[in-house]
């Protein structure tokens, strides 16, 4: 190898282009400028087995009136999200297979912007040190789950009315059953156990998704040095994912941090996409399966609320 | 004898002024009352209720483990100060109903742990049952929801606080269990199981 002060111009720009493009194989130059757009720290938990049928019966969840009435999660328990993942995590609620390591809780940074055409929403968190080989196939993925406010539950609990006690993994959960999320709204009735078998007829489903009573849901499957897999589609009856996902995902990895940032255009033609439009406050939950786990063993949040430039909602996407 | 002395009460004294037998009268009545109420406050004490092992096993025992009994501000409640009215009529009927404890004591109805542990929830829905319909009047011997600084509580109390005032519940509503072995969630569980729930579709 020449030495540097020998090379010429050409011989010194070649392994610069080549370190640059490398990096970029892994983070291809981001449309936004994300240092000039603040974000928000959001603490996501362990959610153990606590289903919506959970969340909503008094004796396990104390509170479950005045949820069924209304009240977002967080007026009570912001703040609270490290101890609860704590104690769930640790085996001593709620939680009959902890994994080992887990911390209970992961802080994640969420920036929102837009332009004229895309909403992008960039996401960064700190792996954990949990011991997991429940995903063999991505070290991590990342779900966002959204609504407009059709389905009245986003603004209790995010996407937590998607999660349900006979769903895969859970309590209730029947043998040879493969249960995904789903809305109450796409079922006939409901026990405490769920709401699974008792299906609506498709001619309703399709009404429901007509109306905008769906989650919309974007996903991004991620390994380090690897381009990230972008998923999207929506919940209803299940979870409906699209052939060819209309969001583009891309995510790094350095040092254990992950960045990801997922967008797609305000406006989508197809079912189960969502208008983003300025004026409008959009519902939104959102997951972490850090560390190759799987199925109910993510990181969740609360519901929380968000707005293109302006508006009453914890987090204002900054127009670019 | 008993007719002397019917006839000596019923007639004007020859002997003494009417202004002595009547400072004699007001003195008695001093002395009967002041005796009736001290012998009142006897049975209102924590020594007294303990002193049947029903209560000094069971539910004392519960008691020394809860904030109720120990806490930052070195505040202590009683058994009286939670189970006994304050307003005197209403201590007075409550005094008069424990004649059936006293009954129970001496029958032996719950001289033994397991005795207690089977009459448990009755004996907490009769308590529960009592405080919903005073509204949780002897808590508020001590809480008082005027004076209670919620911006020096924790978000979720405050929260809870500011709904239990919005839809007019009471103390008890919440509060079961806060004193004693909490039973609540194991008969509220039985009474939603044996119910549809009420979850709406919509939700």
């Amino acid at each position: 190898m020449k030495k540097i002060n020998q090379m010429n111009l050409a011989q010194r720009t070649c392994p610069l282009l080549g370190a640059l493009l490398l990096s970029g194989a892994a983070f291809s130059a981001s449309a936004v400028e994300w240092n000039s757009v603040s974000g928000k720290t959001v603490e996501l938990f362990s959610p153990g087995q606590a289903g919506w049928e959970w969340v909503l019966t008094e004796s396990d969840h104390s509170a479950a009136k005045s949820v069924k009435k209304g009240t977002n999660c967080k007026e009570c328990h912001n703040g609270e999200q490290p101890k609860m993942g704590k104690l769930i995590a640790s085996g001593e609620k709620i939680e009959p297979a902890p994994v080992s390591g887990n911390p209970g809780h992961i802080p994640v940074e969420v920036k929102f912007a837009y332009d004229k055409e895309r909403l992008y929403v960039q996401l960064k968190w700190q792996e954990t040190s949990q011991n997991s080989q429940q995903d063999p196939d991505y070290q991590a993925k990342v779900a966002l789950m959204m609504s407009d406010g059709t389905v009245k539950a986003t603004k209790i609990a995010g996407c937590w009315s998607a999660c349900h006690m006979d769903s895969n993994g859970m309590p209730n959960a029947e043998s040879g059953q493969d249960l995904g999320k789903y809305l109450f709204a796409s079922r006939s009735k409901i026990s405490r156990s769920g709401g699974g078998k008792n299906l609506k007829p498709a001619s309703d489903i399709a009404a429901l998704l007509e109306s905008g009573n769906f989650l919309e849901l974007w996903r991004a499957k991620l390994n380090p040095a690897k381009p990230a897999v972008a998923v999207d589609g929506y919940v209803l009856d299940a979870i409906h994912e699209n052939t060819s996902p209309s969001i583009s995902a891309k995510s790094s990895y350095a040092k254990g941090q992950w960045t990801v940032e997922l967008s797609r255009n305000l406006k989508q033609a197809g079912k189960g996409y969502l208008d983003f439009v300025a004026g409008n406050v959009y519902q939104l939950g959102l997951s972490v399966h850090d560390s190759h786990t799987d199925e109910r063993h993510h990181h969740v949040s609360f519901g929380y609320t968000f707005a293109l430039d302006s508006g009453r909602a914890d987090f204002i996407a900054k127009k670019l | 004898m008993i007719h002397k002395i019917w006839q000596s009460l019923i007639k004007p004294s020859k002997m003494y002024a009417a202004g002595l037998l009547l400072l004699i009268g007001v003195v008695v009545g001093v002395l009967g009352w002041g005796g009736f109420n001290w012998g009142l406050e006897l049975t209102n004490t924590e020594k007294f209720c303990i002193s049947c092992h029903e209560m000094e096993s069971t539910v004392y025992q519960e008691l020394k483990e809860t904030i109720h009994y120990s806490n930052p501000s070195g505040v202590r409640a009683t058994c009286p100060d939670c189970h006994v009215p304050r307003p005197w009529v209403y201590k007075i009927i409550r005094k008069i109903q424990a004649s059936n404890e006293l009954y129970h004591h001496f029958m032996g109805t719950l001289d033994t742990p397991e005795k207690f542990e089977a009459h448990r929830r009755e004996l907490a829905e009769h308590v529960w049952r009592v405080m919903k319909e005073t509204d949780s009047r002897e808590c508020r011997n001590c809480h008082s929801a005027d004076s209670m600084n919620l911006m020096a509580q924790s978000q979720r109390a405050r929260t809870r606080h500011e709904q239990a005032t919005e839809n007019g519940e009471t103390c008890i509503d919440c509060h079961k269990g806060i004193a004693h072995k909490d039973v609540s969630k194991e008969i509220q569980k039985e009474k939603e199981q044996a119910a549809e729930p009420d979850f709406g579709l919509d939700l």
